[in-house]
């Protein structure tokens, strides 16, 4: 699969790495763009999505940053600051799955974890009920 | 009167007193057989004023707001006493306070037969699946009203049951962009002698589902009065439809308005406003958190300033330096115009380069200029103004224990609505609901429950 | 400075295409599948509106708002619903009534008396009566009191404390009408360390709030805090105001025979809608990033560019994820082969991290690029995916689910002739809402209302009007 022909998806013709130019920050653009491959610059012209000019290879520096970048057969990618624009975070340690809390932000008791049937009464949390902490 | 006027008002509209207050609809009791945000939003802002409202969903795993949660990470648990392991997410807090959990399935026949024994009693109902299912289970308008012709019932979806859209999917983005709201939202794709001085921009659409959120509102107010209709005039209840798509064009009259007269098609124009001049939001260079680990408050703050009459305007642009541009724009119709605005707002933008939001707030404000910093959920959050009116509180809750909410949506003197708790999991209330409403026995519950009907 | 001139800009009579026939919306649909349809229709079709009663043809409201849009989308509803709406507006009128786009006079809408009013004004004036009244002076305020004795229900937004130091405040007017249901409707608050300062308009509530923080584009796509493109904040906060309205109306006639005070606010009302910010800031400190157009709890949920503006698709389940890579594979097999394959995207939770969002749209928006709304539209319906264009105004107007349902209606006023506004939400059986004229020009109805409410005669209107009352 090569996707040489793509606009928003910059395939390096150096590295073979997958740099998506996300369509917020892309869709208008002329500029530089950093392979997070291999750190290649590529100026490369995008109108209204399409790509109307390059990739040609270029000095640095680069002006954006791809918005995340992976190999072909998704084995490895890049999400460090230098190689892909930030990722927007509503707290600095982002995990993307749940998260077991049971001591809310002012240190009281709140049920944000998995619970087991015994930890139940009715559908009400014991731990609650009883105003002690969970473990 | 010995208070002053602000005392009186701390004290008539003091949340920590709404519980020694009567509750406005105490006694009235509503079904919300709802998902997602449109319709059980509706039957919530009744929950706040006191009625008895019973939220009906599938047995066990509930509706599908349980479902979604802010990059998959808070959850409040048990999902459901069958389910402890699993969470509902924070998707549903905003929709759900007071209700009581009754689950049953509708698509079964003993389902269905619980639904009608709960209308029998019920003031009115609200529902938002896809227009002519309840119909066909049994349970819509048509059937419901036979039993008791009281009801009020109310019916709110994407596109509503009839026309050419009929058959669309309900999604509060979908009626945002459909009803043409998302089309004036947003910076402009360009300024033209400003390139670079503003961000390019797309359409964007508002960050809350207004479409779902306000439509309910719409929708309880509807209710609200045929509530007043049927118990002082008529005795009858009534059946409503609300389109999300309609109620975007009811926010857009205006639009509408100029484009049938003058055929102008409303653009976006930024943070900016059409009609008023001074009066915009403006970026201010200098964060106000600037170690913070936290993104959303490490980045440079936004501030509204606003100074529209002629005095206020040649004040403002006289303390900012800028005179030259007050006496160029000397009268609103100056201003105002769409060629003129990005030169004004591009010298303030200037000035406010290395400063804070909070810096350039109190300097406006001490000079006698209205503005207002933008602020960010944790500055919301922590606002001593926000928490003393209780429009953000801690609940405790019986069930998920202290959690913080959304306060309810207006103030009143003597019947004021009030939060008793956040939500419940799936069914919690199934025995109670169903022995009180029903007259099911213990056995009898044990049943329906073996066969997943509740 | 150059004379600005009108840009010639052709007026399209409405609708522009013909709205469809009921047989052509129906057709090829058996009669069993149309039937809960068309119920729908002879139960709801606005045509017969006026037919119907109205539900609240026995309240009267004051509206005394003046420079903001809360009060008057609140006593919109009233009016909507039949009750019985004057508002009352210093003499000279409304200032909102004098703003127009960019200040562009041409795009007022002119009355039959020699006057013009801009949209803004003109969108809320809906089956309302309009009376003159200077607050500032004594005797103007002995008759807002008089007038309050025959009201059910009053609007403010003064300053905080600004009627009461006049002596027309709630603690007054109750006194006078124990029974009269006062409403203050304001940006940010009556009290409170943030309280309204005078001239505070919408979008101050948007940004105090946080709706203007959360909306636009992330700093890393370069985008800003964005404000809404209308006065949204005044819109939400008037509806609140509605419900508390309606729900102390509900109080006195049931139990207690009294009205009461209630407060609304434009940042309560979007405070009270904005999501999860609330609950996540309490469970463990996050403070809500903006998002732009995608979601932080669905993908896919977003709109994303296309050929010719944006378009929106949603599908939060599996079902519907792999129908949208069909569709696209149906053009670019290379682009949904990409998707399907990556392990990182075959479980639903796993789709919903920042960077994978960027993987999809990205790859989606490659297919989008080559589709108009239209194209991108069809396509994806036709595999029962969700999904729409951004609709600009005009589109907006001429679709034809809205012509044919109502959405807009041109009412041939007696003072505005024909405009074209966007009707009544309030789609009902038996008490549908309703919009019976466009807008009364300042002051108009001073003569009747002051006549029928207070039994002033001509005498004393002129009187009051020379000394600059009324």
């Amino acid at each position: 699969m090569s996707f040489a022909h793509c606009s928003l998806m910059l395939e390096c013709s150096k590295c073979q790495v997958i740099n998506y130019l996300d369509p917020f920050t892309f869709w208008f653009f002329k500029g530089k763009v950093k392979c997070a491959g291999c750190d290649a610059i590529w100026a490369i012209e995008i109108d209204n999505g399409t790509r109307t000019s390059g990739p040609t290879e270029a000095k640095p520096p680069h002006d954006k940053l791809p918005g995340f970048a992976q190999t072909k057969d998704y084995k490895k990618d890049w999400r460090s600051s230098d190689k892909v624009s930030e990722a927007p975070k509503a707290r600095p340690d982002f995990q993307g799955k749940p998260i077991p809390i049971y001591k809310n932000v002012r240190g009281k008791l709140v049920s944000g974890g998995p619970l087991k049937p015994e930890d139940l009464v009715g559908s009400r949390p014991k731990f609650i009920l009883e105003g002690r902490p969970y473990k | 009167m010995a208070m002053s006027f602000e005392e009186y008002c701390r004290d008539v509209f003091d949340p920590k007193k709404v519980f020694s207050k009567p509750e406005p609809l105490k006694g009235y009791r509503f079904l919300s057989m709802t998902q997602y945000i449109l319709g059980p939003s509706a039957a919530n802002y009744l929950a706040e004023l006191g009625a008895e409202v019973i939220k009906i969903e599938l047995p066990r795993r509930g509706e599908p707001m349980r479902h979604t949660t802010p990059f998959n990470e808070p959850l409040l648990y048990p999902l459901s006493k069958w389910l402890p392991d699993k969470g509902t997410g924070l998707g549903f807090f905003g929709a759900n306070h007071n209700e009581y959990f009754l689950s049953v399935d509708f698509h079964k026949p003993e389902g269905q037969e619980i639904v009608k024994m709960l209308a029998a009693k019920s003031d009115g109902c609200v529902e938002n699946y896809r227009a002519g299912t309840f119909d066909r289970w049994g349970i819509g308008y048509r059937q419901l009203s036979q039993i008791n012709p009281r009801i009020i019932y109310q019916w709110l979806g994407g596109f509503g049951g009839w026309g050419p859209g009929r058959k669309r999917a309900s999604y509060d983005i979908l009626g945002q962009a459909q009803g043409g709201c998302f089309s004036v939202t947003g910076w402009p794709v360009k300024i033209p002698g400003y390139e670079g001085k503003f961000p390019i921009g797309l359409p964007s659409k508002h960050t809350i589902w207004i479409m779902d959120y306000w439509g309910g509102m719409m929708g309880a107010f509807q209710i609200l009065a045929a509530l007043y209709w049927r118990d002082n005039v008529s005795g009858v209840g009534d059946f409503f439809e609300y389109s999300q798509v309609q109620g975007a064009q009811r926010h857009l009259s205006d639009a509408i308005a100029l484009y049938g007269r003058h055929g102008l098609v409303q653009q976006r124009w930024g943070n900016w406003d059409a009609l008023l001049s001074v009066h915009g939001i403006i970026k201010c260079g200098k964060s106000s958190y600037p170690g913070s680990q936290f993104p959303a408050e490490a980045e440079e703050g936004f501030c509204l300033v606003s100074a529209y009459t002629d005095a206020d305007y040649a004040k403002l642009m006289k303390a900012v330096g800028r005179d030259d541009l007050a006496k160029k724009y000397p009268t609103h119709d100056d201003r105002v115009k769409a060629e003129n605005q990005p030169a004004i707002y591009e010298a303030l933008e200037a000035w406010a380069k290395d400063k804070t939001k909070e810096q350039v707030e109190e300097f406006m404000h001490k000079n006698g200029i209205n503005a207002q910093r933008v602020m960010n959920s944790k500055e919301v959050s922590t606002s001593e103004h926000f928490l003393q009116r209780g429009n953000v509180h801690w609940i405790d809750d019986p069930t998920f224990g202290d959690v913080f909410s959304q306060g309810p949506v207006f103030m009143a003197s003597e019947t004021p609505p009030r939060h008793k708790w956040a939500f419940k999991p799936v069914g919690a209330d199934n025995e109670y609901l169903l022995s009180k409403l029903c007259g099911f026995s213990k056995a009898k519950i044990k049943e329906l429950e073996s066969q997943d009907v509740i | 400075m150059a004379e600005h001139t009108k840009p010639n800009i052709p007026v399209l009579p409405w609708p522009a295409v013909a709205t469809p026939t009921p047989d052509e919306v129906y057709a090829g649909e058996s009669d069993q599948k149309k039937e809960y349809a068309l119920w729908l229709e002879s139960a709801l079709r606005q045509s017969e509106n006026f037919k119907k009663p109205e539900a609240l043809d026995r309240i009267r409201v004051l509206d005394c708002t003046s420079n903001m849009i809360i009060g008057h989308w609140c006593s919109s509803l009233f009016a909507e619903k039949g009750a019985e709406v004057i508002m009352v507006e210093p003499v000279g009128g409304d200032p909102l009534r004098k703003l127009t786009p960019f200040g562009r006079k041409e795009y007022m809408f002119k009355d039959t008396h020699g006057g013009a009013v801009g949209a803004r004004f003109l969108a809320e004036a809906r089956s309302k009566q309009s009376i003159t009244l200077n607050l500032e002076t004594a005797e103007g305020r002995e008759l807002l009191k008089k007038l309050a004795v025959q009201a059910d229900v009053i609007i403010e937004n003064a300053p905080p404390g600004d009627w009461d130091a006049k002596g027309i405040g709630y603690r007054q007017l109750s006194q006078i009408n124990p029974r009269l249901v006062y409403c203050w409707v304001g940006q940010l608050g009556q009290w409170g360390p943030m309280k309204d300062r005078p001239g505070n308009l919408d979008p101050t509530a948007q940004a105090a709030c946080g709706f203007v923080h959360g909306t636009g584009a992330p700093k890393s796509f370069g985008g800003t805090p964005t404000r809404s493109g209308w006065w949204m904040c005044d819109q939400v906060g008037g509806t609140t105001a509605a419900i508390g309205i309606m729900t102390a109306l509900h109080y006195r006639e049931r139990v207690s025979g009294r009205g009461q005070f209630i407060e609304a606010t434009a940042a309560n009302g979007v405070i009270r809608i904005l999501d999860y910010n609330w609950g996540w800031y309490g469970m463990d400190g996050s403070i809500r990033p903006r998002y732009g157009n995608w979601d932080l709890a669905i993908n896919i949920y977003a709109v994303n560019p296309c050929k010719d503006g944006q378009i929106m698709v949603g599908g939060g389940h599996d079902r519907l994820w792999f129908r949208i890579w069909k569709t696209v594979g149906k053009d670019q097999p290379d682009l949904e082969q990409h998707i399907i394959e990556d392990p990182k995207l075959k479980v639903v939770t796993d789709r919903l991290p920042h960077y994978m969002q960027v993987e999809t749209y990205t790859t989606l928006s490659e297919w989008f690029k080559d589709n108009t709304r239209f194209e991108a539209e069809t396509k994806l319906q036709a595999e029962e995916v969700a999904s729409g264009g951004v609709s600009f105004m005009d589109e907006v107007c001429e679709t034809p689910h809205y012509k044919y349902r109502g959405h807009m209606e041109v009412i041939d006023d007696q003072n505005y002739g024909p405009v074209l506004i966007g009707a009544s939400a309030f789609l009902g059986y038996r008490t549908p809402g309703r919009v019976k004229w466009i807008g009364r020009p300042v002051g108009l109805d001073n003569d009747d209302v002051y006549r029928r409410l207070l039994g002033l005669t001509k005498a004393d209107m002129d009187g009051l009007k020379g000394k600059g009352v009324i």
